[in-house]
């Protein structure tokens, strides 16, 4: 058996799972389907490795060796995702796979604002003023199929006050 | 149900991933949990835990509807940490790791019970932080372990 992780569209949670050894492409697809409870005739969903790549159909599922780069799968309708993010009044677009992390994104964002990651250590991307994209969240997770957009802040952590 | 809870969200990939990264994880050199006591280890920078792991004790009763308690622990002593030991350096460090407020029995945060009553004004002003029951306790590590790191 192999352990493994899903994440979903527009969904937060992260199912881990185990799987059969010779699981594939489709039985992942299957499980994702039925850990995220997606509708019969919802639309063509595509398979992500964690990252940038789309896991090809009739591939085997990735044997997990460090549960933090290995085994972490994100099923999508969306083929890109496109950011708005905006720091300091100005605001820079980009696109990223729907299972790029969010210490991608932050890095990708980083160095369009032409930031150190030095200078960085107090800055967090946010997706609303309740959420903040933690490293390990997918952008996949908070965009939905229909406009296939998230707005990102780029923000200090807020100092704590009385 | 508190416990099973806790449980439950510790064995889960976001509290499992900060462990894997060396982020935090439970006291391993004695019973991590007695309940609703549990001992967590948080990675800091070095001027602000000299060994680079800052202990806390969390109170978890009736986890996750109710906020954790967090409090700086001496492990060797099994109490609060003294005082003068607590981390401190920084002007976003500060306000948060106060001793000197509420007899040094917890965290000045929105996540922590004991500094929630009174400030309802933090439900607007962090609404990120202010502690509500869908909350996992990585969201109050998280928080701890950016604050000790910048």
């Amino acid at each position: 058996m192999k352990k493994v992780y899903l994440h979903g569209e527009n969904n937060r949670d992260v199912k881990e799972i185990e799987v059969a050894a010779n699981a594939d492409h489709n039985l992942l697809l299957e499980l994702f389907k039925r850990e995220f409870q997606i509708a019969e005739h919802a639309g063509d969903y595509v398979l992500y490795l964690q990252e940038d790549e789309i896991f090809p159909d009739g591939t085997e599922v990735k044997v997990e060796v460090e549960i933090i780069h290995r085994g972490h799968y994100h099923a999508h309708r969306c083929k890109e995702i496109k950011a708005e993010v905006t720091y300091n009044g100005q605001t820079e677009e980009f696109k990223f796979a729907p299972a790029a992390t969010g210490n991608k994104v932050l890095k990708t964002v980083l160095s369009k604002f032409k930031i150190a990651p030095a200078d960085a250590t107090d800055l967090l991307l946010k997706v609303n003023d309740e959420t903040i994209l933690t490293a390990t969240d997918h952008i996949g997770s908070f965009v939905g199929h229909h406009d296939c957009k998230v707005c990102l802040l780029l923000v200090s952590d807020k100092l704590i006050q009385g | 149900m508190d416990l099973l809870m806790f449980e439950k969200h510790i064995s889960e990939f976001e509290f499992q991933h900060g462990v894997e990264s060396g982020m935090w994880g439970l006291h391993a050199e004695a019973p991590a949990i007695t309940w609703p006591n549990v001992t967590i280890w948080v990675q800091a920078l070095a001027k602000y835990c000299p060994s680079e792991k800052c202990y806390f004790r969390l109170v978890l009763d009736d986890y996750p509807q109710s906020a954790p308690n967090a409090c700086p622990w001496d492990i060797e002593n099994n109490t609060v940490l003294d005082t003068a030991s607590w981390p401190r350096g920084s002007a976003k460090l500060y306000p948060v790791f106060n001793p000197g407020w509420n007899h040094a029995q917890g965290l000045y945060a929105p996540f922590d019970r004991l500094a929630i009553p009174g400030h309802d004004g933090w439900k607007t002003q962090y609404p990120e932080y202010y502690w509500q029951s869908s909350f996992k306790v990585t969201a109050y590590l998280n928080f701890i372990h950016r604050l000790l790191n910048t």
